[in-house]
């Protein structure tokens, strides 16, 4: 690996990317603190890592379409040259409108079909091209989403713990009688 | 490819040296093994030290003395451990789009037209050369967070409350 430049005092920065949008951002960052509602700074601290993971799994997925979907184009060329079907056809004009054209994706279903085949050839070659990253990807979308997972577990297990020590000091400030009793009317 | 020849040319020249003489050189050549620094924990920086007191007493108050400020200072030396992998990886990334800026990278909020059909190719681009590095950065981050995650696993087993029975 090659010699990265340092950030030796990483500030406060905004997690985003300058492809990212800031108000989407703290839209979904706002909704998940209300919905966690953390009480300390043990809970905010999970909460944080949930939103920071849950940024980093859209953002993984954004990539991983993108990485397919730049492959498209030499899977068309590709998965046409290996039907021997170049030469009917204005190789420039197709390929390169395959994405967009409906005219150029009629086309290329068209002799897709001639061979027993459809679009999902074309995807699964781009696919094949790609499938390095995509592995890569899929790997870093399983680990934050273990991690994400495993935030919200130790959120649930920090909140138990809390609820039963409450309990317990309930439960032996009453057994100390510093507590009134309130007796039942009909008793 | 390299002659026998050269190459052992090359293995007797070597033995000769001696290493970087000037004080830059020797400099350099401590640096060499270095690739990111995140192996290392956090320096004692004053800035940081000020920073993981602030949250060590955050964690203290909010939980309202429960926790002792040891415990709250390991827990929030770890957190700024994964704070600092994340943010390092975040530049990481910018720097990389940073570099595909020259071929027409625009920022998301000052797009005044939607993205044009070659933005797929730039972001794939973009996308191999952080890879790599992100995969790298991931272990790191994965570290600190058990870690940290282990020193809030010793707060709740010291509050000894957990396996009591009520």
């Amino acid at each position: 690996m090659e010699r990265v430049k340092l950030f030796p005092r990483p500030s406060k920065r905004s997690p985003l990317l300058p492809t990212e949008l800031a108000e989407e951002y703290e839209c979904d960052r706002s909704r998940i603190e209300d919905a966690i509602d953390p009480c300390d700074a043990i809970e905010q601290i999970y909460c944080e890592d949930f939103v920071y993971d849950r940024l980093q799994m859209r953002r993984l997925q954004r990539w991983n379409l993108a990485t397919v979907k730049a492959e498209l184009a030499e899977a068309v060329y590709a998965v046409l040259r290996e039907l021997n079907e170049l030469e009917n056809m204005d190789v420039n004009v197709v390929v390169g409108q395959w994405c967009t054209d409906p005219v150029a994706r009629a086309t290329v279903s068209a002799i897709l079909a001639k061979h027993g085949l459809d679009d999902s050839a074309i995807e699964a070659e781009a696919l094949r091209r790609c499938s390095r990253d995509v592995a890569v990807i899929d790997q870093l979308l399983t680990s934050h989403a273990s991690r994400r997972d495993k935030s919200i577990q130790f959120l649930a297990f920090y909140r138990e713990m809390k609820a039963r020590q409450r309990q317990l000091s309930a439960k032996s400030a009453v057994a100390n009688g510093g507590v009134a009793r309130l007796d039942h009317k009909s008793t | 490819m390299t002659s026998e020849r050269q190459l052992r040319a090359n293995r007797r020249n070597a033995q000769k040296s001696t290493g970087p003489k000037s004080r830059a050189g020797k400099k350099r050549a401590g640096q060499n093994a270095y690739r990111h620094g995140l192996g290392v924990g956090i320096l004692p920086d004053p800035d940081w030290i000020t920073k993981i007191e602030a949250l060590a007493r955050d964690i203290v108050d909010s939980t309202s003395g429960q926790i002792d400020l040891g415990q709250a200072r390991s827990v929030a030396h770890a957190q700024f451990e994964v704070r600092r992998v994340r943010s390092m990886s975040t530049a990481l990334v910018k720097q990389i789009l940073a570099g595909c800026d020259r071929s027409g990278w625009t920022a998301a909020a000052d797009r005044a037209v939607p993205p044009d059909d070659k933005e797929p190719d730039r972001t794939a681009e973009a996308v191999g050369h952080a890879l790599s590095v992100l995969k790298v950065f991931d272990r790191y981050e994965s570290r600190a967070a058990v870690r940290r995650d282990k020193a809030v696993q010793e707060i709740i087993h010291e509050c000894n409350c957990y396996n009591k029975q009520p």
